[in-house]
């Protein structure tokens, strides 16, 4: 029982801090514009894409692609704001921003599926295991978890100790005040973006170390309803709730299957999505800013 | 009180779609299954018509609706009961789901409530696996009961004389009082509030509406295909379709989206003979592209072009 | 406010712009092509076409007495599929396609069919159904009605199988089902489809096990994980009801969603109740994803047989020396070569060997090695043949008479179908396969049962603490 309990947490706690990094993204576009970014899954998935073609044609693992997805993550991000959002941002119908990056999520995983086809890609990356009489764990998965956590103080020291930084946290506080204070808000709101889209690259490329032959143009919905859950759980307008919402689930995720398998006649581990999505019409309900958001 | 003029204006439209489509559904039985197409995805966006060009409310969750029809029907069959009847029970079944769904979900408001009926598309489809509901994964085999009755016609019929009532349907919204409570909501929730509409009572009557013939087309659907599962019956594409077509059509008019379902229908066809495998791509870029400029639809373009075709459209 | 006269002009206006589009949309329609290349034959032509036995220089003979009275003898046999080349379904109906392509050929280099004293070739009417099935419907529709075709071969997979028998049915036309194995196509009452695949159900699980109790008796507790879709399903159930025939004791029984991202937490469970065989039953992707978890996990059990993903190169090429000792259980393989047990059960042995469709697969521009799918496709067309050789006419009554009378080994195992209902197919066995170690540090991929014509005797899974002191392997 409790090699149990260990194993639970660890593997939670890692695939949590995933999953947490992989929302942080859409936490931060949402709280700084007020935009859910639909597209998020795709870029999920261009995050994937991005290691495994570092992978297939320069042979980096996807721990140290993770520079390279940054900066296509960030570099897109500013493209795609610059071209479609700025636009949306000041329309009168709320819905614009979502249709269009669901539309724009929809078409990238269209290109994707034309330039790089459906069939499934993976990642053979495997360095072997670390075993301690019952408990065993892949090197790999260390590796991820040691990223996440030096990725999380890089966001960390951006958010806090620059200036940009501040700027969005002001934006995210209030941008008018801010507009006032002398922020440009144009150019935070882009650099949100593009953060926000970086990190959503980010956690892609660390994804695929669970998954040795997932990567498919289709892969990011898999992961979106959880990125809600979690975006909503932890907190929206707030980075560091995306990590609490990601623990959250992610050690859900590892205790539902064991729970619900003492309920007869439900199939645990195929349920267990249900679960995470009851408990996101409960949050929505009861504590819509989440955890760690903003009472206003 | 209109006189016959305004009347023809009004309808002509519409008659003269319904007229092509029987046309041709009678040109070969081809032709037939394209009409089928079009009929399908008219009824489902002009039912999302309702909730989503009225009440200006974003409900990706549409296909469930669909789905839980398709269900209702194959579990009515297999008892034995008339196909038709089973048909007209899902409608009833999908809306009550409605009514519990909505209850729960109209609270929330834009992209809160998109995100939560995006969800449900998922979800239910665990839970029927997990829950291993109505067969489960495996689902519900039809041909047993069905197979001597299939008639392609009468499905596509069907399917004709519910886009008919739906445009009545529809028609008699926009001018009723519930119609106007909608527009109002659509606006600003809170402002409609403030002037005395029960903005719950109108979107859970939308909601439900909307959800009565995605129902009887699940129905007509599970006829058609004959194995109900979640993966043939809930499918996210249907909803992403439907929110397209009322769009493309002109979100909030009663002929938006017939002439959007017909248009996309014939632009997918042309663009998977010309560019096969391209067609979802490029309308990812159309919806950017008509969100960003055109947003009132092709409805809203004729009308702000042709100012005579203002009465025809609506 | 307008005059009455201008309101009559604009409304001529608008009448003949409406005219305008109406002719557009008419002539958009009737001008819609046909939904992928022409229907081609990739027969080459023959020598011995005989269409009729009337002798070509008496021209005075009112009649010639005509062999049937009842039915003339056609030019050509027309065998129509609606088949995936494109979309989802792309690989496996693309070979599956092939196969069928191939045993056609097969057939027409050697005349064609025996049809009443003459040999009449097999022409193949075909069209993409771009993995829909909708589309698939529409376009068998289209096969018989307009192209007129004999015989129908089912789309690959059984929700298209499902979806276009009811059209074959409603014309009461012979139809073949080859790539549907669900085990609900036979409950539905079909009458006139024929299937020639295993059903999961029926036939799987049951060559591995009985592999597994010659070659280890000792072995008893099994644990079982499919995935939660239909075939997932199937396949479990399947598990369950042969590991209870076997004598095995089912220690763990569980599905996992369709699109898993993580087994740990079931496979934990797992090792901790220790089971001598784990069945695995699902699709490559998730299969694959267990097989490095288990790795990942070091959780080492004696027997691993898995469905789909072993049988596909792309595990071996993934996975490398860690794949060795996975089983998996496969439809064909080139090196099947059921001639040998044909003639030891002193049955028929139809078409080709495994060895002659490899050529033609080549032959016809096969790339790599040929996949099962290929199998599959072509005993569709050997089967086709065999009941018309048999029936002696193109009825779809008598063609299917003759089918429940048929028991004969071809490529891809021995055709029996259930004579009271000849959708259920019960003479088809599969051969097991297992990714071994060779000579010379050597990734080999083996057939090792059906013993006579296995290339290499089955082992017990290596421990991955074992395979992680070999060197890396190569195919």
């Amino acid at each position: 029982m409790f090699e149990l309990i260990v194993q639970v947490l660890v593997y939670g706690v890692i695939i949590g801090s995933v999953y947490g990094l992989a929302t942080m993204g859409l936490n931060l576009i949402w709280g700084v514009m007020r935009v859910v970014n639909f597209t998020h899954a795709e870029f999920l998935t261009l995050g994937a894409y991005t290691a495994y073609w570092a992978w297939v044609l320069i042979g980096l693992n996807p721990i140290a692609s993770i520079p390279l997805s940054a900066l296509l993550g960030f570099v897109i991000g500013i493209f795609i704001f610059y071209i479609i959002i700025y636009r949306l941002l000041f329309s009168p119908d709320i819905h614009s921003t979502l249709v269009a990056t669901f539309a724009l999520g929809v078409a990238l995983a269209e290109l994707m599926k034309v330039l790089w086809t459906a069939d499934y890609r993976g990642v053979p990356w495997a360095l072997g295991v670390i075993k301690y009489s019952w408990f065993s764990i892949p090197i790999t998965y260390v590796f991820t978890f040691i990223s996440c956590i030096l990725i999380i103080i890089i966001v960390y020291f951006i958010l806090y100790r620059t200036y940009f930084g501040k700027s969005i946290r002001a934006v995210i506080w209030d941008s008018g005040a801010a507009a006032i204070c002398g922020v440009n808000v144009k150019a935070t709101l882009a650099l949100g973006f593009a953060l926000g889209s970086a990190l959503a690259f980010i956690g892609g490329s660390l994804i695929v170390i669970y998954l040795p032959t997932g990567i498919n143009p289709y892969m990011g919905h898999l992961y979106l309803l959880r990125c809600f859950v979690i975006a909503v759980v932890g907190g929206l307008g707030n980075p560091w709730g995306a990590l609490v919402g990601g623990l959250v689930l992610g050690l859900l995720e590892q205790v539902s299957p064991i729970v619900l398998g003492y309920v007869p006649g439900v199939e645990p581990l195929s349920l267990t999505p249900f679960l995470s999505f009851l408990i996101l019409i409960i949050v929505l309900l009861i504590m819509p800013e989440g955890i760690l958001g903003r009472h206003r | 009180m209109e006189d016959i003029g305004d009347a023809v204006k009004k309808y002509f439209g519409f008659i003269l779609i319904y007229l092509l489509l029987i046309v041709l559904s009678l040109a070969s039985t081809a032709y037939l299954e394209i009409v089928y197409y079009i009929l399908f995805l008219m009824v489902i966006s002009q039912s999302l018509n309702i909730i989503m060009g009225f009440g200006g409310l974003y409900n990706f969750g549409h296909a469930v609706f669909i789905g839980i029809g398709a269900y209702v029907f194959a579990l009515l069959v297999v008892q034995g009961l008339n196909p038709y009847l089973s048909m007209i029970a899902g409608g009833i079944v999908s809306s009550a789901v409605a009514f519990l769904i909505g209850i729960v979900v109209l609270r929330l408001r834009g992209p809160f409530f998109a995100i939560c009926t995006l969800s449900t598309v998922p979800a239910v489809k665990y839970l029927i696996i997990g829950g291993k509901i109505a067969g489960g994964a495996a689902g519900i085999t039809l041909f047993r009961y069905l197979g001597e009755a299939y008639n392609p016609y009468m499905l596509t019929y069907i399917l004709l004389l519910l886009s008919v009532i739906i445009t009545i349907l529809t028609l008699k919204i926009s001018i009723s009082p519930l119609g106007y409570s909608l527009k109002a909501l659509r606006e600003d929730h809170d402002v409609a509030e403030t002037l005395g509409v029960n903005t719950t009572r109108c979107k859970v009557i939308a909601f439900i509406l909307s959800a009565l013939f995605p129902g009887v087309v699940g129905g007509v659907l599970a006829f058609k295909i004959f194995w109900v599962m979640p993966e043939t019956v809930i499918d996210l594409t249907w909803s992403i379709e439907a929110i397209l077509i009322v769009l493309l059509g002109g979100s909030g008019t009663t002929i938006g989206p017939i002439i959007g379902a017909v248009v996309y229908e014939v632009l997918k066809d042309l663009l998977m003979r010309y560019f096969p495998g391209l067609q979802l791509l490029i309308f990812g870029l159309l919806v950017v592209a008509i969100i960003s400029i055109v947003p009132e639809g092709i409805v809203g373009l004729l009308k702000n072009r042709f100012k005579r075709l203002r009465e025809f459209l609506i | 406010m307008r005059s009455r006269g201008a309101l009559k002009t604009s409304y001529i206006a608008i009448a003949v712009i409406i005219i305008v589009v109406i002719a557009a949309i008419a002539i958009y329609f009737t001008t819609m092509p046909a939904p992928t290349p022409t229907p081609t034959t990739p027969v080459t032509p023959t020598p011995t076409v005989v269409t009729t036995p009337t002798t070509p220089t008496t021209p005075t003979t009112p009649t010639t007495p005509s062999p049937t009275p009842t039915e003339k003898i056609p030019s050509e046999i027309r065998i129509g599929i609606a088949i995936q080349l494109s979309g989802a379904q792309v690989v496996e109906g693309s070979s599956s396609f092939m196969g069928i392509k191939c045993a056609v050929q097969w057939i027409n280099d050697r005349g064609g069919i025996n049809f009443k004293g003459v040999k009449v070739p097999l022409k193949l009417i075909y069209y993409d159904c771009e993995s829909k099935r909708d589309y698939a419907v529409k376009l068998v529709e289209k096969l018989i009605t307009e192209d007129k075709v004999d015989i129908v071969i089912h789309p690959y997979a059984s929700t298209f199988v499902m979806a276009t028998a009811p059209i074959t049915e409603k014309y009461k036309m012979f139809s073949i089902n080859f790539g549907g194995s669900s085990d609900a196509l036979y409950q539905q009452g079909f009458k006139y489809m024929v299937s020639t695949h295993g059903f999961a159900i029926l036939h799987y699980w049951s060559t591995p096990f009985t592999m597994i109790k010659e070659v280890d008796p000792a072995s008893k507790k099994v644990a079982i994980v499919f995935k939660d879709d239909e075939w997932g399903r199937s396949l479990g159930e399947s598990a369950r009801t042969k590991a209870k025939i076997f004598g095995f004791e089912i220690v763990y029984d569980r599905s996992y969603p369709p699109d898993i991202t993580d087994a740990t937490p079931m496979l934990r469970e797992i090792a901790a109740l220790k089971p001598d065989i784990l069945c695995v039953g699902g699709h490559y992707k998730d299969g694959y994803l267990i097989a490095t978890q288990l790795r990942d996990l070091r959780i080492n059990i004696k027997w691993v047989i898995m469905q789909v993903a072993v049988s596909k190169p792309e595990f071996g090429d993934g996975l490398g020396k860690w794949a060795v000792g996975f089983i998996g259980e496969t439809t064909w393989e080139p090196e099947c070569k059921w001639e040998i047990i044909a003639a030891k059960e002193g049955k028929e042995y139809y078409g080709p060997t495994s060895d002659e469709l490899v050529e033609y697969y080549y032959k016809l521009g096969g790339k790599g090695r040929p996949s099962a799918y290929v199998g599959y496709g072509a005993i569709s067309v050997l089967v086709a043949a065999k009941c018309i050789e048999a029936a002696q006419s193109l009825d779809s009554d008598k063609l299917i008479e003759a089918a429940k009378t048929l028991d004969f080994y071809c490529v891809k195992s021995r055709f029996k179908v259930d004579p009271e209902n000849p959708a259920k197919q019960v003479g088809s066995i599969n051969p097991v396969v297992q990714w071994q170690r060779g000579e010379g540090n050597k990734l080999v991929y083996a057939v090792i049962y059906p013993f006579e014509f296995a290339i290499s005797k089955p082992i017990p899974m290596p421990t991955w603490e074992e395979k992680e002191g070999w060197p890396e392997l190569k195919p």
